[in-house]
């Protein structure tokens, strides 16, 4: 296990020609598979850190995959979603995967999302209780929350909101995710709260609430707690 | 026979009576399919020939004329010496003629006609148009309830006859009861035809003899001289009765005739102003209740088989679906009868291409002349569908032009705007595949600019598909509560990169807005990147406010602005304004706004800005938002 093990599940030589070279340099290992098939068995023999899984493969939805691997596996699935897949990224999101690229994507990004959700799991066996980046500290033990060192106070709501995306730092939370942790199951639709609340956050916490440098926008998808 | 086919007139034998109609048409039909001229003649044979038949030729003649034929009036001893003449006059190789069983007169020349014309001129084609016999004037419509009504009203009127010979005084001498029955069987004569007089008179006779004569009671033969006289009488009536009915038969006839003329005149004036089905439909529909007083419908034969009505059924529209098949065989203009309506076939080329539906629910008043309105009708509807399918045909055209045209313009732009990066691109991965020693700096300027096109190409294929999408209406806009900072937020972050310095101006609490949050984003990325790149290095003003119903965006510029004349164009698909060169704009960015804002119901428009530059206008329909959630446990912690 000195290096980890990524599993690529894509049909498109092209993109692949471009994904294996770039993550293979960055001290990875990698396994390819061009189908949906060969992804869930190749999935169950090698058992990899990572998968990256496409959504369009040519023999099944991407979706059947990673319900497949979820079964038994709780390990990172980033999923490669083309433009105007919307509803499929966030069904893809709410079923479990981690985080998700949009076609067509630069090395950097795929990079760094691969860097976010393998830390992630590493955090999971020792949770850190607190964030701290950009300025940004969140104390999740003590519940303090501090921006370049001031301490803001944030209401129950918007401190549940702010613990939510604290704990997906630097992956994305759906719409869906979110509502349900803070307002409880069956708020899913109400949006609408959402968008008051992460404006108000906003405003206590950012410098420029127009140009948000904390809580990044996901549009259609939801948000992300930058931790770059 | 030398001529060549296309210059060489057909020739048309016409009559004077209506089924010249049928003759035209047929010429005109040919005419056409052949590319040739053709000539409609009349031969005049005055020792044949009435005065008012004479005008009616000259009225078939104009006809003709009205549908590109040439005229021709020849007076000649007979039909084969005018038709020879004709020939010889216009070197026609060919003659059209009717061909049926009635003797009368032009337009169907019979089998003698034809050979002598054959024998006298071998080169001569003789095309015979058969006509179908005339239409039966009343058998089609047994009128059974005037046969009863003929029976039970003439015994009424004896038996009434019979009733007052009983009341009157008895002085008076039976010579007065033998004239009122002598009435009544000529009124009956007048009211039912001679059987029904003939009849009656046989009844007054038996019960002059039974009830009135001498011997009362008893049957004898002994008044048989009044009998006989009696008959002599009603003779002499029913004589005069026919001769002022045959007058007056001729009278009508000839005022029907007026009326025809005038009829289908008014016809094709009215058809001549439509330029669709409906109108030709909606004219004939009108004519028929003015000059018939029926309900006439145009149905047309769909390529599926069924027949369309082309105006909607209501009270005074009855119509109903013709229930024989639609076959080929089914001669045009022939009439057919089913149930209450009245069906006559219109063809186009051989094939049937719809009915005139006529109500008809008192048969027995469609006469002859009727009909003969009707196929005047049939042919002129006829003609008018053929000119709205040449109008059709000539507006497809046109059509069909211009969208080549923007098609063709459309493929200019993309085919220029895609080729531009690829080749930078190609030459720039050839040339780092080719040499082995490029320095580094080299090396990195190709790579960059290899990252920089293909992200142009990206960008452009990107814009056309969503612009695609998005007019192709396979976008649906999924509109959701969205906060305008929130979107605005995302917008400038995925333009961070072009450095764009964007002043804001949000009022506190801007209300949410329904929207689609991507296509709103889009629209946002795209004017401020319209303006990055028309006033490079300036910066940009972003405000929004709400109205009770709408929302409110301004983006407005520094730049050289928008010149007046295209304020509009700005938005069309691929439109650059003429004179900026390249700017790495393709002239789709405004094309999509436009879409945007229109599939949220919403506009978008240049404006002219005060301080110079171009500003974008966007204003969106707006609802309150839902209420916010409790905020019962909204206590600072």
């Amino acid at each position: 296990m000195s290096q980890p093990l990524i599993l690529v599940v894509e049909d498109e030589t092209s993109l692949l020609r471009f994904l294996v070279p770039s993550i293979s340099t960055q001290g990875y290992q990698v396994l390819t598979a061009a189908t949906a098939a060969q992804g869930i068995s190749m999935a169950r023999s090698h058992n990899p850190e990572l998968v990256l899984l496409d959504l369009g493969l040519p023999d099944a939805d991407g979706l059947t995959v990673l319900s497949e691997i979820r079964s038994w596996s709780r390990r990172p699935v980033i999923i490669i979603s083309a433009r105007h897949q919307e509803r499929e990224k966030v069904r893809a999101l709410d079923l479990g995967a981690d985080d998700y690229l949009t076609k067509p994507f630069g090395a950097a990004e795929l990079l760094a999302r691969i860097r976010v959700a393998l830390r992630h799991v590493a955090q999971k066996a020792t949770p850190e209780a607190v964030f701290d980046c950009n300025g940004l500290r969140v104390d999740l033990e003590r519940r303090e929350v501090s921006v370049h060192g001031e301490n803001t106070r944030l209401t129950p709501i918007e401190y549940r909101l702010l613990e939510a995306l604290v704990r997906r730092a630097g992956r994305v939370a759906t719409q869906q995710q979110l509502l349900s942790e803070v307002w409880g199951p069956g708020s899913e639709a109400q949006n609408h709260y959402l968008r008051i609340y992460m404006a108000q956050l906003r405003k206590k916490l950012e410098a420029d609430p127009n140009r948000p440098a904390f809580f990044l926008t996901e549009p259609g998808v939801g948000y992300r707690l930058n931790s770059e | 026979m030398t001529q060549p086919e296309h210059s060489n007139p057909l020739l048309l034998a016409l009559g004077s009576d209506a089924q010249a109609v049928r003759l035209i048409h047929a010429a005109f039909w040919a005419a056409r399919e052949k590319h040739r001229p053709w000539i409609a003649l009349h031969v005049h044979v005055p020792s044949e020939e009435a005065a008012d038949e004479q005008d009616q030729a000259r009225l078939w003649l104009e006809e003709a004329q009205s549908l590109g034929a040439a005229t021709l009036w020849i007076q000649a001893r007979t039909r084969v010496a005018g038709l020879l003449e004709a020939v010889k006059q216009t070197g026609a190789g060919e003659i059209m003629m009717g061909w049926g069983q009635d003797r009368w007169p032009w337009g169907r020349l019979g089998h003698s006609t034809a050979q002598e014309l054959l024998r006298r001129q071998p080169a001569i084609r003789i095309t015979s148009i058969p006509l179908g016999p005339e239409i039966p004037r009343h058998s089609v419509f047994p009128p059974k309830t005037e046969r009863l009504g003929a029976l039970f009203g003439s015994l009424g009127i004896l038996g009434a006859c019979a009733g007052l010979g009983a009341i009157l005084p008895p002085e008076l001498p039976l010579p007065a009861i033998f004239l009122l029955f002598l009435l009544a069987t000529a009124l009956i004569a007048q009211r039912w035809g001679l059987g029904a007089g003939a009849l009656a008179v046989a009844a007054s006779g038996l019960i002059f003899d039974l009830a009135f004569d001498s011997a009362q009671g008893s049957l004898t033969v002994g008044n048989w001289p009044m009998l006989a006289l009696f008959l002599v009488v009603l003779g002499g009536g029913q004589f005069a009765v026919a001769l002022s009915e045959r007058l007056n038969q001729q009278t009508r006839a000839s005022r029907r005739r007026a009326a025809l003329q005038a009829a289908l005149l008014l016809l094709g004036r009215n058809l001549a102003k439509g330029t669709t089905h409906r109108e030709v439909a909606e004219a004939l529909n009108h004519l028929g209740e003015r000059l018939l007083h029926r309900s006439i419908h145009l149905l047309l034969l769909q390529k599926d088989g069924h027949w369309k009505p082309l105006l909607p059924p209501g009270p005074e529209l009855e119509f109903a679906i013709p229930t024989f098949l639609p076959n080929a065989q089914r001669e045009a203009l022939e009439p057919h009868l089913d149930g209450t309506h009245a069906y006559l076939p219109l063809g186009h080329g051989g094939a049937l291409e719809g009915v005139l539906c006529i109500t008809a629910h008192h048969y027995n008043d469609l006469d002859e002349e009727a009909w003969e309105l009707l196929r005047g009708f049939a042919v002129q509807v006829a003609l008018a569908l053929e000119r709205v399918r040449w109008l059709d045909t000539a507006q497809r055209a046109k059509l069909e032009n211009e969208t080549e045209r923007m098609r063709s313009a459309l493929l200019g732009a993309i085919s220029h705007d895609l080729r531009t990066p690829l080749a930078g691109i190609q030459g720039a991965a050839s040339t780092l595949l080719l040499s082995e020693s490029i320095p580094e700096s080299t090396r990195r300027d190709l790579l960059a600019m290899i990252h920089g096109e293909s992200q142009r190409l990206t960008q452009l294929v990107t814009n056309l598909l969503d612009l695609t999408r998005l007019e192709s209406g396979a976008i649906r806009v999924q509109k959701e509560w969205h906060s305008l900072q929130e979107v605005l937020g995302s917008a400038l972050r995925r333009t961070e990169s072009q450095k764009t310095q964007v002043e804001i101006d949000l009022p506190e609490n801007l209300p949410l807005v329904a929207a689609d949050g991507a296509l709103l984003e889009q629209l946002l990325i795209n004017l401020l990147e319209n303006a990055s790149r028309h006033a490079p290095g300036c910066p940009v003003a972003l405000r929004a406010w709400t109205t009770a119903s709408t929302l409110e965006i301004k983006v407005a510029d520094q730049g050289p602005g928008i010149p007046d004349a295209y304020r509009t164009r700005v938005f069309d698909k691929f439109f650059r304004l003429p004179g900026r060169g390249q700017d790495g704009g393709v002239g789709l960015g405004l094309a999509i706004c436009d879409a945007i804002a229109k599939a949220h119901g919403g506009t978008i428009c240049a404006e002219s800005n005060p301080g110079g530059g171009a500003c974008f206008h966007v204003s969106l329909p707006r609802e309150d938002p839902p209420p916010l959630p409790p905020a019962a446990e909204e206590m600072a912690p």
